[in-house]
């Protein structure tokens, strides 16, 4: 018996997995993964991005600030580069044409700045690459126009050196003409050339009043003073009356001259003895007394003091004399060592050259002169005390010790604030002379000198020094505060700013800056 | 606190919430999968119970039948009778209990792919979160 208990229908269905939710499931695992991916790539490019973004902004701010500082350097008035020499005054490069040394600088600049752009990649490296092109372009026309304009500048002081000197000459056709090629070749405008024309024809017409100047004849200067007042050839009145008052002022410099002449001084030398044993006139000798001037009188008195004083040592003319050198010598060397922009050496020089070109003075007394300046500044600058204790002020002021010399790279703030030091100690030295205390010199200068120091390197860093309450120094504590909160400062710039400093960075320069402060003020 | 701190954080926060929820949810519905699951166990070895009954009836039903009829039972068309009967319920039985452990598979499956959509979906949204407060992070300190 067959038994078809059910349809084939009736049997329960078999259940499969929703393949929409196998979809769902696969979708959502797709975009988990899609959107980390994403997220992350995006985010690492963002972040590199932005690095890429600063380094650009800094390649291109540095690079134009080199640039800046490049055109705004003060050297372009130079023709050449100045001669450098180490401490010892020994050359170590020697001069040369300015536009050599521009030229070699703008390679540098160049090639510095293309090292800016290290690390610097794709579009940003050609966006960077562009500016510094575009920047590059422009600095070289700004510094092409700046060099043609000091040549044109050069040429035009050179044509008016050479016309100057054919005026001199009395050439003034010729240095007409030299006015005119330099407008044609545009080295003077039309104005300057008319300007020049009008002055060299003004020299020529007054050329023969300044040639009456240089005869130093006082009567061809009288007559020359009387022409001037006439002269049709003279349009200018104001000039005119100038150059009236120059050979007035000359006239009456020669008068004077002559009123003081040797002859006076000679004349009533010879008649005061005679006067005193009776055998001129007081009359006589007043008359001659009335010829000298005032100084002349004043000196001659002096000298017959000291002769007088000197009369029982027996050496009548040479006592007086050396002393009367003796007098000029500190006079000279008071001079040179007041005028604080001539250089030790130069000054000396100069008191020197003065002695030998001074009338009052004879050969063999100017040699002794001479060797007595030499002796006493020999005795000066090899004065062993004194070099002992310069040379502990050096090596507390440059760290270096005795035995150690300046070189050209040593050339810093500590080096100059020792020559200074050392150079004022020499010129109280010469000043005072006996009187001169080197220890209490030292003492009452010591921090004057390393102050100028102190105060150039906290304008450079950009913090202030404060100044004790009694304002004999520098009050350290508060002074330190002031470096502490001004590098604080510069964590808190944006880091494209030049002054932006990192956390680290920053502690370091307070670290410096405080033990250079402390070491300039003598402290451990 | 900066915006961007603060932007960052709540970011970061909304992220770890997504993920912590979502977590949940998925957990729940593997739970409730399991309990479907079992479920359909227990129907089918109630269907396969009630089919073991419904045969043993049959078989008597059968023997009674063939007894009246004078037929002898074990006589070979009887016992052919009885074991297509046989065979034909076994079948039943095995179809049945196929049927249920699908039934059964099928809840799980579906369960399961229900509880990773959840997952996957928060995780998505934790990974913006956090691409954002990174974005936000660096803006702020890169």
């Amino acid at each position: 018996m067959k038994l078809p208990r059910y349809s084939s229908t009736a049997l329960p269905r078999t259940e499969q997995v929703d393949p929409n939710l196998v979809a769902a499931a696969a979708q959502a695992k797709t975009q988990f993964v899609t959107e980390s991916l994403t997220g992350l790539s995006e985010f690492a490019v963002q972040v590199y991005d932005a690095e890429q973004q600063t380094k650009q902004a800094n390649a291109i701010a540095k690079t134009e600030a080199d640039v800046a500082g490049f055109l705004a350097s003060g050297e372009w008035e130079q023709e050449v580069t100045p001669e450098q020499k180490d401490f010892m005054g020994r050359t170590i490069r020697e001069s040369r044409p300015m536009e050599e040394k521009k030229a070699e600088d703008w390679a540098t600049i160049k090639k510095q700045t293309s090292g800016y752009l290290e690390g610097l990649t794709g579009r940003r490296r050609r966006e960077a690459e562009t500016a510094l092109a575009g920047i590059y372009m422009k600095a070289e026309i700004e510094a092409q126009a700046k060099a043609d304009k000091l040549r044109v500048r050069r040429a035009k002081n050179t044509t008016f050196d050479t016309v100057t000197m054919l005026q001199e000459s009395g050439n003034f056709s010729a240095a007409r003409e030299q006015i005119d090629t330099a407008a044609e070749l545009g080295i003077l405008s039309p104005a300057e050339r008319k300007s020049a024309l009008e002055q060299n024809r003004e020299q020529e017409v007054l050329k023969p009043y300044y040639d009456a100047v240089a005869t130093q004849n006082l009567s061809t200067i009288e007559q020359a003073r009387a022409a001037i007042l006439t002269d049709g050839s003279i349009a200018d009145a104001e000039k005119r009356m100038t150059v009236y008052k120059q050979l007035l002022a000359e006239e009456d410099r020669l008068q004077s001259e002559e009123d003081d002449n040797p002859v006076f001084e000679q004349n009533y030398l010879k008649a005061l003895p005679r006067a005193v044993d009776g055998s001129l006139s007081l009359d006589t000798l007043i008359a001659n007394r009335d010829n000298l001037t005032e100084s002349r009188f004043d000196t001659l008195t002096s000298i017959i003091r000291a002769r007088s004083s000197n009369r029982s040592a027996g050496d009548f003319t040479n006592t007086a004399g050396e002393k009367y050198i003796n007098d000029q010598i500190k006079n000279l060397l008071t001079w040179a060592y007041r005028d604080e922009t001539v250089p030790y050496s130069e000054a000396v020089d100069q008191a020197k050259a003065n002695i030998l070109m001074n009338p009052n003075i004879g050969a063999a007394d100017a040699m002794k002169a001479l060797s007595d300046i030499d002796g006493y500044t020999k005795s000066i600058i090899d004065n062993p005390d004194w070099r002992q204790l310069l040379d502990v002020e050096r090596a507390s002021i440059t760290g270096m010790t005795a035995t150690g010399s300046f070189m050209a790279g040593d050339k810093d703030v500590e080096a100059e604030v020792y020559e200074s030091l050392e150079l004022g100690f020499y010129r109280a030295a010469m000043r005072q002379g006996d009187r001169f205390d080197a220890d209490k010199w030292i003492a009452e200068n010591r921090f004057k000198y390393r102050f100028d120091a102190i105060s150039a390197r906290a304008e450079k860093g950009g913090y202030n020094i404060v100044i004790n309450e009694e304002a004999t120094g520098i009050d350290l504590e508060k002074t330190k505060i002031e470096i502490i909160n001004t590098f604080r400062r510069r964590t808190e710039l944006e880091p494209s700013n030049d002054l932006y400093q990192d956390e680290e960075a920053a502690l370091a320069s307070i670290g410096r800056e405080i033990k250079y402060l402390q070491k300039m003020l003598g402290m451990k | 606190m900066s915006f961007a701190i603060t932007a960052a954080v709540v970011s970061v926060g909304t992220a770890a919430y997504s993920i912590s929820s979502s977590r949940k949810l998925a957990k729940k519905q593997d739970a409730l999968g399991r309990e479907e699951a079992a479920m359909e166990k227990d129907v089918t070895a109630e269907r396969v119970r009630q089919i073991g009954r419904e045969e043993s009836m049959m078989r008597e039903e059968t023997v009674a039948a063939t007894a009246a009829s004078g037929v002898k039972i074990g006589s070979q068309s009887t016992l052919e009778v009885l074991a297509e009967q046989k065979a034909e319920f076994a079948r039943e039985r095995a179809i049945t209990e196929k049927v249920g452990a699908s039934r059964a598979a099928a809840a799980l499956g579906n369960a399961s792919l229900r509880s990773q959509t959840t997952k996957y979906q928060g995780y998505s949204a934790a990974a913006s979160g956090l691409t954002n407060a990174f974005s936000l992070l660096h803006m702020r300190f890169g």
